[in-house]
């Protein structure tokens, strides 16, 4: 059911068909290590796990092939913990879609942690799927909502 | 106080709502995509895709049937050590237990008894010959021998039965006897203190010592303790 979509992923990535087609069949080990956590095969968290799991690969093979060493989770900019004041002067929805729009602008290695956390699985799943650390997938998460909160207080502070 | 609380309650309404946009980001991201139909469309299946899938999923299976194995051995060689390691272990603990405690009974009793007597030196060259006033029927006096300041004199029968008589001249020397498997006793022979030894197993020969005039003698045979002592009573000593 989703192979056109795994290709599409890959080939997006990589450029390349053989080597999509590599990163296809790697992505099916991964993703059937985890079958007994997707329960709605047709859902969209579904479907989101399977692109974040082939987009990982894609740019692991990616970066092997540029020999792209550099290791992106060193990078991550610290962000300092910060109150945050919701409740004061905040309609819901407003919130919801403003954080929305930042995370789909996050970095994919982070925004795909993100929606893997959302839908429901462990970091020890998250790191298995996307072959990173358990204390990687932690500090991804964790840099991602940090981020997300920095932009959405400057927008507010911009209104 | 009131102040922490508020911003804790503040974080955990951003992360719940942190988590609700995710959702929402996934969903709308996965809808953005062209639908699987049209992707399979585009991406249609191919043989080699489906060979490289299965050449994948079997390589993994077989790494994982190789950990198993190898699992398993481990845990059965463990297995097997520490078995081996428990037997040795009880083996060597029974086999020192009885070790010790032997040792420690032949210390108590030890291998063999010294006996001292005396200071008495004797010059041999006017030393006689024994006489055996009994003999027990059959034995005949089938060699002597004599080195230094003992005499040997060996009977015997037809059915090689023997008696040695040891005739140690002056009593200017220690004996050690080793009886093992044989009861000690003091007895009297012709009113002089003797020592016995008899074999307790019937496979050693039964002995007695003791002095006669300025000399030691011994009698050492396989014939019963009564028959020893009779000798010992009717043997004369020149």
């Amino acid at each position: 059911m989703y192979y056109g979509t795994m290709m599409s992923v890959a080939n997006s990535i990589i450029k390349d068909h053989a080597l999509a087609e590599d990163i296809v069949a790697e992505s099916f080990i991964k993703i059937n290590r985890h079958l007994g956590k997707l329960q709605d095969i047709s859902s969209h968290q579904t479907r989101g796990y399977i692109v974040s799991v082939v987009r990982s690969i894609s740019y692991d093979f990616y970066n092997k092939r540029t020999r792209n060493k550099e290791d992106i989770d060193d990078n991550l900019e610290l962000i300092p913990d910060k109150d945050i004041n919701i409740l004061s002067d905040l309609v819901i929805q407003d919130t919801c879609d403003s954080l929305k729009e930042i995370i789909q602008s996050l970095p994919e290695h982070l925004r795909d942690v993100v929606y893997l956390h959302a839908s429901g699985y462990s970091h020890d799943e998250i790191a298995q799927s996307l072959g990173i650390s358990y204390a990687n997938s932690k500090k991804r998460l964790s840099r991602a909502r940090k981020m997300a909160q920095k932009i959405w207080e400057g927008e507010k502070n911009g209104k | 106080m009131e102040n922490s609380a508020n911003i804790e309650r503040n974080k955990k309404v951003f992360d719940a709502l942190f988590n609700i946009a995710a959702e929402e980001a996934l969903k709308e991201e996965m809808d953005a995509l062209p639908s699987c139909e049209e992707l399979n469309e585009i991406y249609p299946r191919t043989k080699s895709l489906d060979k490289k899938v299965y050449d994948a999923i079997n390589r993994e299976k077989r790494i994982a049937k190789r950990k198993k194995t190898i699992n398993t051995f481990t845990k059965i060689a463990a297995g097997f050590c520490i078995i081996a390691m428990l037997c040795m272990g009880a083996l060597m603990s029974v086999e020192a237990s009885r070790n010790f405690i032997l040792n420690f009974l032949i210390d108590m009793r030890g291998d063999y008894i010294v006996f001292d007597f005396g200071v008495e030196e004797r010059s041999h060259s006017s030393v006689g010959e024994i006489v055996l006033n009994y003999k027990p029927e059959g034995f005949e006096l089938i060699n002597t021998h004599t080195q230094d300041t003992l005499r040997i004199y060996v009977f015997m029968d037809d059915a090689d039965q023997n008696i040695i008589i040891q005739r140690f001249i002056g009593t200017n020397f220690t004996m050690g006897v080793d009886y093992e498997y044989m009861e000690f006793s003091e007895v009297l022979i012709n009113g002089e203190p003797a020592k016995l030894f008899i074999s307790s197993d019937g496979h050693i020969e039964n002995k007695i010592m003791w002095i006669v005039g300025e000399d030691v003698i011994t009698i050492i045979t396989c014939l019963d303790v009564v028959t020893l002592i009779k000798i010992a009573e009717n043997l004369i000593v020149r």
